[in-house]
């Protein structure tokens, strides 16, 4: 069953470019938000957003240099969302050692926006075609025939990818609402870990492979979200021990 | 008569302090001008370089390591943002720093420009353009 009718064709804009850019813009809103919530200055937000911006394009884009053997130059490799959280994840370390009042009101701020920044992004591969996922024909099945690719019906691994995301978004907000802040940062960094092993999946760049590089950096994220979580639970004890 | 060669004093270990911090924050500024040029420089100058070897005799070798050179460039790029903002935290009065930030804030808009530009003139997602991920995804 197609629910999109034709295949999808060329776009009038780009769609990736609007997207990527949109990735951008609405996630680093919401993290000017937070911190400005968190009383830290305006100055202060925007060197933090300015550094990032810049260290998650670099990462993604040396994620993938590395992932093709350096095949691939800065300005024609694509952009990985894991480059770029590692990217991201660099680049608060970095503004944490200048900036040092305040450093996990920043760690909470950039992190409770990654899933939704990968949810927008995701939207662009759907648009184009690219990331697509495995030969399928049930419900919601899509086919490209563009400039970019052209495919026979395939699973829209990158709109689920999207929805999945944002739902996790929706969790680590909900979290950090609650004040269950601690606690946000291991659970979002272990759903989008554990979602994005998952969804690797049903990716057709995924057949035929047992572990994909994007899965290791996965079980990497995930263990080091566990150890964090352990670390914090263990404290969480000693404390309690000691008011006992 | 001591209160006011105190103040006198106090004062000249000020001026002192503050051209030690002026010193230091111009250095770093310098770096920093220093990795955002140089980049520009070597991807000229290697561009260059693959342009005249590409007609003779050039190899996946030399490709590759045009490709490291451009991340080390990125990277380049990455340390002279960091320096300024390191400036701009810890020397807010300097002017070097100042003039730097106002650089940089040109330049990342010209980038996104750019971008608008490629959005507006990629009528249709062509390879040639910003297109797709490359499945890195």
């Amino acid at each position: 069953m197609v629910i999109w009718g034709d295949c999808m064709k060329d776009f009038v804009i780009s769609p990736y470019a609007v997207f990527l850019v949109l990735s951008f813009v609405v996630p680093f809103g919401v993290v000017g938000k937070l911190l400005k919530k968190a009383d830290i200055e305006r100055n202060i937000i925007f060197y933090s957003l300015f550094l990032n911006a810049f260290s998650i394009v670099y990462g993604a884009k040396l994620y993938t240099m590395i992932h093709s053997g350096f095949r691939e130059s800065f300005f024609t490799a694509g952009i990985s969302s894991l480059g770029g959280v590692i990217g991201l994840l660099i680049g608060i370390a970095i503004f944490n050692q200048i900036y040092r009042k305040q450093s996990f009101t920043f760690w909470l701020s950039y992190i409770v926006v990654l899933p939704l920044m990968y949810s927008i992004s995701k939207l662009g591969c759907f648009f184009v075609g690219c990331c697509h996922g495995i030969a399928y024909d049930g419900p919601f099945a899509v086919c490209y025939d563009n400039q970019v690719v052209k495919t026979e019906m395939v699973f829209p691994i990158q709109l689920l990818e999207s929805v999945v995301f944002f739902v996790v978004f929706c969790v680590g907000i909900s979290l950090y609402v609650q004040r269950k802040q601690k606690v946000m940062i291991s659970v979002v960094i272990m759903l989008c870990a554990i979602c994005k092993f998952g969804l690797e999946y049903l990716r057709q760049e995924h057949v035929g492979v047992v572990l994909s590089m994007n899965q290791m950096v996965c079980i990497i994220f995930f263990i080091v979200a566990m150890i964090y979580n352990l670390k914090m639970y263990s404290l969480r004890c000693k404390a309690c021990a000691v008011t006992d | 008569m001591e209160d006011k060669e105190q103040k006198e004093l106090e004062q000249k270990v000020q001026e002192v302090a503050f051209e030690e911090e002026k010193k230091t924050a111009n250095k770093l500024c310098l770096i920093s001008l220093i990795c955002m040029v140089l980049p520009i420089v070597l991807t000229i100058f290697s561009i260059v370089v693959l342009a005249l070897t590409t007609s003779s005799d050039s190899s996946e070798a030399d490709a590759i390591v045009f490709n490291i050179l451009s991340a080390v460039n990125g990277a380049a790029v990455i340390a002279a943002i960091v320096l300024m903002i390191y400036v701009r935290i810890k020397y807010p009065k300097n002017i070097f720093g100042k003039v730097l930030m106002w650089l940089y804030i040109v330049i990342a808009i010209l980038i996104v420009v750019a971008v608008i530009v490629l959005i507006v003139t990629c009528l249709v997602t062509c390879q040639s353009c910003m297109e797709q991920c490359g499945n890195m995804g």
